[in-house]
Parts: structure tokens; sequence; C-alpha cells
């Protein structure tokens, strides 16, 4: 190694190529151009004068920067020229000029009105570092290796005292200035100086790896040093840095310390002899680049901040580790290169580059889609099922761990650029929520999750007990978020005022509320709605003025009357479904004393006489004159029209009384084999208790379901059909889920008589055994059920035990039984090949028939037959009415189908807000300014085009204690200071008197 | 706040300093953006450095993307009134100090006042957040809201106090040495 003095070359010409600067300068210019236009676009109405013309200045700096590299670009390679040291210090001032100014002016560019939710300012800032870096790297690496007349080691000498020299003169000005405080360097000097050191120690940096790489390449004993210490022990050490300080961001993932490991061990294997083991060692290295790659440009925007990070932290150097690691791993690609070219040509080596590079980005892609479209079968199969396919094919395994891994994302852990392209590849920007995280899980797998195994398996808490940094959660809807104000507010007035329109009614109902509390508070009430009887409007009363409310999505709305609600406590108004029949009005806020009125308008056929329950009290409408018209037909213009029977009608119809069978659905969960065996003794017990029903039919169910009889069977062959559970496949697993099985029935039996057209033979009474481990899992409930068997709208749950609950369709408190009651009469109605039946109930209510009407029919147990009915009056499918059933059926069809409601929502959301009718997917939303309303359309936006089961996310607000109670403590402080001035003076004195 | 031995000048000052409470914190209720600015931004800033999480922008204020669950920092969490009231208590110290009120007085309470919210708010959003995640473990859902502010308001009462005894403490010492 004699040649110390001999000129070397620290960076291959071939990097110096003029196309670098078009990948380096104009490329990243050219998106950033692209970025700031957009943000400009949409902050621009908010912006006043001053900040139009920083605006303007920016962007033109950015085009004159952009036109900067093309014309170096196109001036270099005309001239045939590299990128050499003289045009990289102007390229290298422009960049760091613009950042400067930049980082000057700061955010003040961005309005304040508008930059608090459409531009974060921390994203902005990290846009402009993170694409004009690569253009101040690579300059500063062409500058910095220019030719000296030295030697090598006096080369890399200078550029060591350089690298360390700087920062450690720093610290000592700090030590210095610490000591002396009153004595300050002036500001202007400071920055200067920061930015010039800074930029001056990273070239040395680069300096001195590029002569140290070139140095140690041409030992080969020790060529494995540089390696080793880029690859191996750089980044542990970072990666062991960052575990105590998270900085830029936290990377205590298991994997990225076994790549960082392999990515090392891959560059520290030495380069073979053939050609094809080098090919295939290049392309492992090159499989392994992105990885570098990654780390390199996550760091890079922070690069600036390395003099500061030295200072801060001993080992603050190791910030630089992706620096050296991306510098060692690009050469030694490079260096093989050029061994390999000769060899196997370049069209070779780019196909194994393209191939090589394209393996951990295509896999990291690969993996997001396979989890999305695990957890989104999975999530389907839970929310959306099909309930046709009895046994849907879901891969149990990849769900769970795709589960885990959310669990894990979840919970911490946040590598920037991927966490974002795997949420939004997975979960298009929102959340899925825990509660429906844990559902999904005890469906598929019966039984509770453990998230901590998956804490364990995939963080190691004993290994990195600490979490990352970033959590989706939407828990706020369970109680998850800030605390909630009090609800003393009592309604202390409760009118209701019926208006004629035609043979329709708007009834304003008018709620004066009155806050009891000398807090602020907020009034919820729920509102019990009659059949038939839809919501057309709301107003709340906003400071005096009477707002509407408009229609928007229901979980969209909740999420944002629940932010106004506890962030900005401004006046919100919500109205939603809980259920099918049950409304919640939600008011905020209620000043101490403060009354306010909010008013919901109804509509519905003057042939309805409503009852309303609103909370505890009750008021109900003008009770009309029997009416002559009779049954009301409300034409939806679907398949499916609504017959609407008032009182007076209903009497003179003739009801029938179904006969009932029995639906055993038996538990085949994952916990369900134990009992298996007594579940023939059990089914013929509750035959025996209910001898008025003679036979049944019986289903095994889990997360799927099985028919094991073809046909209602008696006692006689119960044994035979439990044990044919084997033929059918159903095996012992997930949770015990008899919803989707009395689902199935009931949808089967419904399009199995509408094809039929006969009487229908009986009515399906629903029980469902499970073992004596298991719990029975209901996800959506039954409500929207309820009329496909209005005569048993209930089933049953039989424990272990032999206790038998009945539990209603509509999802209210269930009740101990000793046998099943008899079912209700019942109208039954037949269009042409048709049926349809509907509760004969004092009330009026609404039947949901086929939309054949013009040649409707009822059973006439007396003469046995079918006689006709009169439906002559008719609400058009124009009228509001009619438009709001015809909302209401769309969204009783997706409740039937729940594989449609995805591609349905939408429609009905908007079908709903054209018509004015709320319905359970909407809500009725009143908010105080046009900011909240452009944030509820926005939020809409984004929740319509995702999943219907993702969530908005979670947080927890950190209220700080009123004024009010720390106050006295400032007058205790201040009593104590008068109480102590007379001693303090009298002391005073008395030294002075010494 | 009278009591015996007073001097008119010490209960004409504790009268001043109720009636600049009562006129300056209903101010905390207005300009909202400015607020949000002057100290939910800083709050949040140094609350996310400390925790190690970036901040978002949201309509309201600041999100501290802090995993469990993210920090929301709103104008409620601005602790707009603590900078009243240190700034207040700040005030009288120096006007005390300076044996009258002087803009420089004011000023220099004004900066200390902020100073020390920003410090109290950062330490009360840190710990109430921390206590909260304890409660949330073994407490029921009601008790949450109340551990939160039971956090805050510790941490708050601690800071004030410190406030003063960092303001009375120098010049005690200060005026000792003078007169001796």
């Amino acid at each position: 190694m004699n040649n110390s003095h001999k000129p070397f070359e620290l960076l291959p010409e071939a990097v110096r190529k003029p196309v670098y600067i078009l990948w380096l300068f104009a490329l990243p210019q050219l998106l950033l151009l692209a970025l700031n236009v957009r943000a400009y676009l949409l902050v621009q109405g908010e912006m006043d004068s001053t900040q139009r013309v920083h605006a303007t200045i920016i962007g033109l700096i950015e085009l004159a920067l952009l036109c900067y590299g093309i014309g170096l670009w196109v001036f270099l390679r005309r001239r045939g020229r590299i990128f050499s040291w003289l045009p990289a210090i102007p390229t290298l001032l422009l960049h760091i000029g613009y950042l400067w100014m930049l980082t000057t002016w700061g955010m003040s560019i961005i309005p304040r009105a508008a930059s608090t939710w459409m531009l974060p300012e921390t994203e902005l800032l990290f846009n402009q570092f993170a694409l004009i870096m690569p253009a101040v790297f690579y300059a500063g690496v062409c500058l910095i290796a220019f030719r000296l007349p030295f030697g090598r080691g006096v080369d890399a000498g200078v550029s060591l005292v350089a690298l360390v020299g700087i920062p450690a003169g720093w610290y000592l000005l700090f030590a210095v200035v610490q000591t002396f405080s009153p004595w300050q360097l002036p500001e202007l000097i400071m920055v200067f100086g920061f930015v010039g050191s800074t930029v001056i120690m990273l070239l040395a940096f680069v300096r001195v790896l590029l002569n140290l790489y070139s140095w140690l390449h041409d030992i080969r004993r020790v060529r494995f040093v540089l390696p080793l210490i880029a690859g191996v022990a750089a980044p542990i050490g970072g990666l062991l840095l960052n575990r105590a300080i998270p900085f830029p961001f936290d990377f205590q993932d298991p994997k990225v310390y076994i790549f960082t490991i392999l990515n090392g061990l891959v560059l520290l294997l030495p380069f073979p002899a053939g050609r094809a083991p080098r090919l295939l060692m290049w392309t492992v290295r090159v499989v392994l680049l992105p990885f570098t790659l990654y780390f390199f440009i996550v760091f890079l925007p922070f690069l600036p901040l390395s003099i500061v990070a030295m200072i801060a932290a001993g080992a603050g150097f190791l910030i630089l580790a992706p620096t050296l690691l991306f510098v060692v791993h690009t050469r030694q690609l490079h260096e093989e290169y050029k061994l390999l070219a000769p060899q196997v040509g370049r069209w070779t080596l780019l196909g194994a580059f393209v191939i090589g590079i394209s393996v951990l980005p295509a896999s990291y892609s690969a993996l997001a889609i396979a989890h999305r479209h695990a957890l989104m079968q999975a999530v389907d199969l839970t929310y959306s099922p099909d309930f046709s396919e009895a046994r849907p094919t879901i891969n149990r395994k990849f769900a769970r761990a795709a589960l885990m891994r959310l669990r894990r994302m979840k919970d911490g852990i946040y590598l920037p650029f991927l966490s974002e392209y795997y949420n939004q590849l997975v979960f298009e920007g929102m959340v899925l929520s825990d509660q429906k995280m844990d559902t999904v899980y005890e469906l598929l797998f019966g039984a509770e999750p453990d998230w901590e195994d998956a804490r364990r398996s995939g963080i190691g808490a004993e290994f990195m007990p600490r979490s990352g940094s970033r959590r989706r959660s939407a828990g706020w809807r369970d109680g998850g978020g800030a605390q909630r104000p009090s609800r003393n507010v009592t309604l202390s007035d409760l009118s209701l005022t019926e208006q004629h329109e035609g043979n329709m009614i708007r009834a304003t109902l008018t709620l004066t509320m009155q806050n009891e509390a000398s807090a602020q508070a907020e009034f919820r009430t729920p509102i019990e709605l009659p059949d038939g009887v839809l919501v057309s409007g709301y107003w709340l009363d906003v400071e005096g003025t009477r707002v509407p409310g408009r229609i928007f999505e229901k979980k969209t709305a909740a999420w944002v009357y629940h932010m106004i609600r506890d962030t900005e406590r401004r006046d919100p108004g919500l109205l939603v479904y809980d259920t099918y029949r049950r409304l919640t009005l939600s008011v905020f806020p209620f000043a101490a004393g403060q009354q306010r009125v909010t008013q919901i308008e109804f509509l519905y056929p003057d042939c309805i006489t409503p009852v309303f329950d609103i909370g505890d009290r009750r008021v109900s409408g003008v009770r009309p004159a029997p009416d002559p018209r009779g049954l009301v037909r409300v034409d939806t213009g679907a398949d499916q029209d609504w017959l609407i029977i008032p009182r007076n009608a209903a009497q003179a119809l003739p009801t029938t009384r179904r006969t009932p069978y029995l639906h055993f659905i038996v538990d085949a969960s994952a916990t369900g084999s134990s009992g298996w065996a007594q579940m023939a003794d059990r089914i013929l017990g509750v035959l025996d208790a209910n001898p008025d029903i003679q036979h049944c039919r019986i289903s095994a169910a889990n997360y799927a379901h099985a028919e094991l009889t073809t046909r209602r069977i008696d006692r006689s062959g119960v044994k035979g059909a439990l044990r044919s559970r084997a033929a059918t496949q159903m095996r012992f697993e997930g949770a015990f889920c008899p919803e989707r099985a009395i689902k199935a029935t009931l949808l089967g039996d419904r399009e199995q008589h509408r094809a039929s057209g006969p009487r229908r033979p009986g009515v399906p009474v629903f029980v469902a055994l499970h073992g004596e481990n298991t719990r029975p899992l209901i996800v959506d409930g039954l409500y929207a059920f309820a009329h496909l068997t209005p005569d048993a709208p209930h089933y049953y749950i039989q424990a272990a035990e032999g206790q038998m609950t009945q539990v209603p369709f509509d999802g209210g408190a269930g009740r101990v039984v000793g046998r099943i009651p008899a079912p209700a009469p019942v109208f039954e109605f037949r269009t042409p090949g048709r049926n349809a039946v509907c509760r004969a109930e004092d009330v009026a209510m609404v039947a949901v028939l086929p939309a054949d009407l013009a040649a409707l029919e009822i059973f006439d147990p007396a003469s046995g037959e079918f006689r006709p009915v009169d439906a002559r009056t008719i609400i058009a499918p124009d009228a509001p009415y009619a438009k709001g059933a015809s909302a209401w059926q769309q969204l009783y069809a997706t409740a039937h189908h729940p594989a449609t409601l995805n591609r349905e929502r939408p429609a009905i959301v908007e079908q709903s807000r054209a018509s004015g009718i709320m319905v359970p997917l909407t809500s009725y939303i009143v908010v105080e300014n046009s900011a909240q309303w452009a944030m509820l359309k926005r939020k809409e936006n984004q929740s319509l085009g995702a999943h219907a089961q993702l969530d908005f996310d979670d947080f927890v607000e950190s209220p700080v204690p009123p004024s009010w109670l720390l106050a006295p403590v400032v007058f205790l402080l201040m009593r104590r200071r008068l109480k102590k001035k007379p001693a303090l003076n009298q002391r005073r004195r008395a030294l002075a008197g010494i | 706040m009278a009591r015996p031995g007073a001097t008119s000048r010490d209960l004409m000052k504790t009268i001043l300093t109720a009636i600049a409470i009562a006129l300056l914190l209903p101010l905390t209720n207005i300009a909202p953006e400015f607020w949000k600015s002057f100290l939910c931004y800083p709050s949040a800033q140094f609350s996310g450095l400390f925790l190690n999480a970036p901040i978002m922008a949201t309509g309201e204020g600041y999100m501290i993307l802090v995993p469990p669950f993210p920090i929301h920092v709103t104008l409620s969490c601005s602790a707009a009134g603590f900078f009243v009231l240190s700034t207040i208590l700040a005030a009288v110290v120096f006007t005390d100090r300076q044996k009258g009120l002087r803009i420089g007085s004011l000023l220099a309470a004004g900066a200390y006042g902020y100073g020390v919210t920003l410090a109290a708010n950062c330490a009360r959003i840190i710990l109430a957040w921390y206590a909260e995640r304890c409660a949330r473990l073994v407490l029921a859902e009601p008790f949450w809201g109340s551990v939160h502010l039971c956090v805050g308001l510790g941490v708050f009462v601690t800071f004030l106090v410190l406030a003063y005894g960092i303001l009375t403490w120098r010049p005690r010492h200060e005026q000792l040495a003078q007169t001796i």
C-alpha cells in the first residue's frame, strides 16, 4: 500500500453523470412544486396580501430551481461534461437558501384559519426538506469529492478534524456561553455559523467515508471493516440509541432489527468468483437496497440536525448511520457492477436490478393487500355476510395474522411512509374500531382475543417494551374519548302541531329544554316512534336563530357532533336512529339555567294517529275520524310497497294464526363439541315442554351454518339429523352465532314462498341451544327481520342447564320463559304469486308487501280462501313520504343482504338527503358555522368512500381545570406575601441597625 | 382578603388583583384563534416533543398523535385562565418589587406568566394523559374525567406555588444582601 501520495478517485465519474440532476434535482422539485401548488390552491382564499406575496416568491424560486436543474442538465449534456464540484457550489447554495427561506418565513405563509385542519404545518415543512435534501446531498457529495494535492492519509485527516472538530467546537462554545450567561452570540452569526458548520461537517463526513472506502477497498484483508461498521455496527447502534431516543421516529420493530442484520450480513459476504454466483450475490444486494434507501430517505431531511443530535446525545453521531450505510451499499453495488458488466452484459444487470429492487416494495405491497383481503373478508363475514352462503370460505389463519398485525400497528409501531402506505392500502385512511376487532376475532375463533399475545409476539415486551408513536382507534363511541358533559337538562315543555298536506300530515314536535344545573350540560333523550311515521325535518335554536338541520351520513355526523361537543363546545344538535323505531336527540351546550328550543318534523299519512314517547313524556296526534278510504298504499317505486292499515280498517280485516314449528339452532362453535352429545336430549326436552308444537327443523351454527334437516321432522328424526352434521362438513370452530342462521332461514323461507305463492305453511320459532362453555354472539341484531316473522318476532336461547330466555328481534331485554307462547294473529296477504304476512294489532301499522298491490287479497279463515281487499288510496312515488319509504326499503334490502351495504350506502344517504327523510344510516345535524358544515361534507366523503365498518380516529382531550378553582390559590399566595412583607421589612431594618 | 394589620395599600392591591382577575379571565373566551396559536400550539408542540409524538393540526386545535390514545389540545386545553392568573401573580410581585406599576414590570410578568403557563400546561397534559391511562385500567369510565381534572388541578397548583416561590426567592436574598 504505497500509494498514499497517488491521486485517487473518491467518487466514480458514473455517479456524476448529468442524468442524476434530473432524478435528484428536477424530479423532486417538480413533485414539490406540485405539492406546494396543491397546498396553495387549498388555502389561497384565506391568504392575506403578505402571505400571497410570500407564496408567490416561493413559487417563483421553486420554478427557478426547476429551470436551473433542467438547464444545468441540458448544458452539461450538450458539453459532454460531468457534474463537477464547480456547479455543485451554486446548486448547494441555492437549495440551502430555499430551505433557509422556508424555515425563516416559517409557516406564517399558511393562513391560520385554513391551516388548522386543511394543511398541517409539519407535513408541509417535512415535504420541503424531504424533497430538497436529495439535491443538497448529491451536490454536497459531488462537491466534497474534489481532488486534493495530498495523499489519502492527509486528506482523510483533514476531513476527520473537520468532522470531529466542528461539533466539539460548538459544544465548547455552548459550554462557555452557559458559564458566562450574560454574554450571548448574535443570533444571525449563530444561525449562519450553525448552518455553515453543519454543511461543512456533513461534507467532511462524506469525504471521510469516501476516503475510508477507497482506502479499505484497496486492502483485501480489511475490506470487510467498512461493511461491518456501516452494515451492522452503526445501524444496530443507531437502533439501540433509537430505543432510548426515538428520533426522528420509533423503529423498534423486530423486523427492522432482522432486516438490519440481514442487510449487514449480505454486505459483508465476499464477492464470489464465477459469473452466476456473482450475479446472484449482486442481485441479493440489490434486493436489500430499498431497505438501505428507505432509512437514508427517512433520515435525509433530518441531516441538518446532526450537529444538534451530536451535542444533545453523545451517541448522536449515529443519526449519520443511514447515510454511512447508503454510501457503502451504493458504492459496493457500483464497484461490483463495474466488475460484472463486462461478464454478463449491461442489459442483464439492468434486468436484475429492476427485479431485485422491486422485490421488497412488491412484497410489502402484496402483504398489505393480502392483509386487506383477509381483514375485509373477516369484517365482511362479521358485519356484511352473504346469508345465501352457508359456508363462507375464509383463511382463518391469515385473518388471525392480519388482526394481530393490525393490533400491533394500533399499539404503536409507526414507520414513516410505510405505515401511512399500509394504512392507506388496508384501511383507506380510516380505522377498524377496537370493539369491532374484538367481535371479528371472537366470531372467527370462538374466544375473546388475547391482544397481549399479539404484543408479546410482535414487539417482544421483554426485548423492546416501549411502544411506538401512534395508535389509531375509534373507541369514542364507547366512551373512550373525552369526559362527557353532565346531562341535567330537563324537558320543560312539549307540544305537537299538525298540518295537513293532502292526505299527509306534517307534525312538528317542539321541545323546550331547560338546564336545571349550574354547570354546562347536554340534553339527550330517546324518542319512540310509531309505525309509519317518518322524520322529515329538524331545527335547533342557535342564539335566537332557528337553524335547520341537514342530513348527513350517521357515522360522520356522530363523529362531528362529538368533536364539537368535546372540543369547541358550540351549539351542535344531533338526531339519529338508535334502532329502527327509536331516535336519540342530543343538543349541546346548555349554560347554567339556559332554555333552548328544538323542533322535529314528522311526516305520516293522515290515517295514522301517532303517539310519541319522549323520554318519560308522551304526546299524541289528533285522533282522526274513522277513515272511509280504508287501506292506503304507498307506491315506493321499488319492488316492495308499503300498505298502511289504519286502526279502523284493521278491525274489519280477517286474522289468522299460523302453525308454529321449532327451528333448533345447535352450537357448533369451537367450544360446542363437548355438549353436542346432549343436544338430542335437549331438543326432545323442548319438544316435550311444548306439546302444541309437533315439528321441528335443525341447523348447526358457528360463524357459518348448515341445515341438518331437509324438511320439517318430528321427534323421531332428531337424533338422525344431529348425526348428519359430519356429512355437512360442519366443524366445531369459531363462535356460536345463531343470528345468521335465523336470518338465512327467514330469507330462504321468504324467497321460497315468493316463488310458490300458496299460503305460508307455518311460522318458525327459533331456539338456539348452546354448550356449557359457549356464549352466543349476536353481532347486528334481528330488527330488520322482525317483519318476516311478525307473529313470532322472538327467538329463544337455551343454556346448557336448560334455562330458556326469550329475546325479542328488536334487541329489547330478554326474559326467562317456561314454555314457548303461541304465535300472534296475523293478516295473510297475497298478491299474484307472492305472499306476505302482517301482525294484526289494534293500532295503525305498516305492512311491507310486494309491489303489485292492484290485485291484493287477504286470507279469510272463515271461508278458507283468499278474498280481494281494496287498497285504492295511493301515495304516489314522487311524494316525499313515498321517497322516504323507498329509502327505508333500500335500507331493509341492505339489512337482508349486508354484502350490498358498502355499495348501496352512498345511494341510500343521497336518497335520504334528497327526500329529506332520515333513515337509520343517516342523521339530522345542526352545527354552527360554515367550517363545521365543510368538515361534515369532507368527512362524509371519506366515510362513504371507505368500508362501512371502518371508523374515524379516537382521541382524548385534555381540558384544563376551571380557573375559579385556581384563583383562590393566587389569593392565598398574595396573602402570604403581604403577610411576610412586614416581617421582611422588620428584619431588613434590624439588619440595617446592626 | 383584608386582615388585621394590613395596610390600606395592601388592601387596595388585593382588590385591584381581584378586579384584574375578574376582568381578564373573560378575555380568555374571545379571540379563540389567538389563544390557539399563543398557547395551544406551543403546549402541543412541547408535549409532543416530550411524548415523542408528532402533532397534527385539526379544526379545533392540535392533535398529539401518541398511543394508546391521541391527545387533542383544543381551546379548552389552552390554559388561558392559568396564564392570566400566573401573569397577575407575577405582576403583583414585580410591581411590589418595583414599588409601582411599570410597563417593564407588566411585560416581564407577561413573559414570566407565559413561560410558567407553557411549562405547567405541558406537564399537565403529559401527567393527565398518563393518569388517565392508569385510570382506564383500574377505574370505571365516570371516574376518568375526575382523575384528569384532579391531576390537572394538582399540577397547576404546584406550578403556581413554584412560580411564586421562584419569584419571591431571589428578591428576598438580594434585598437582604443589599441591606447588609
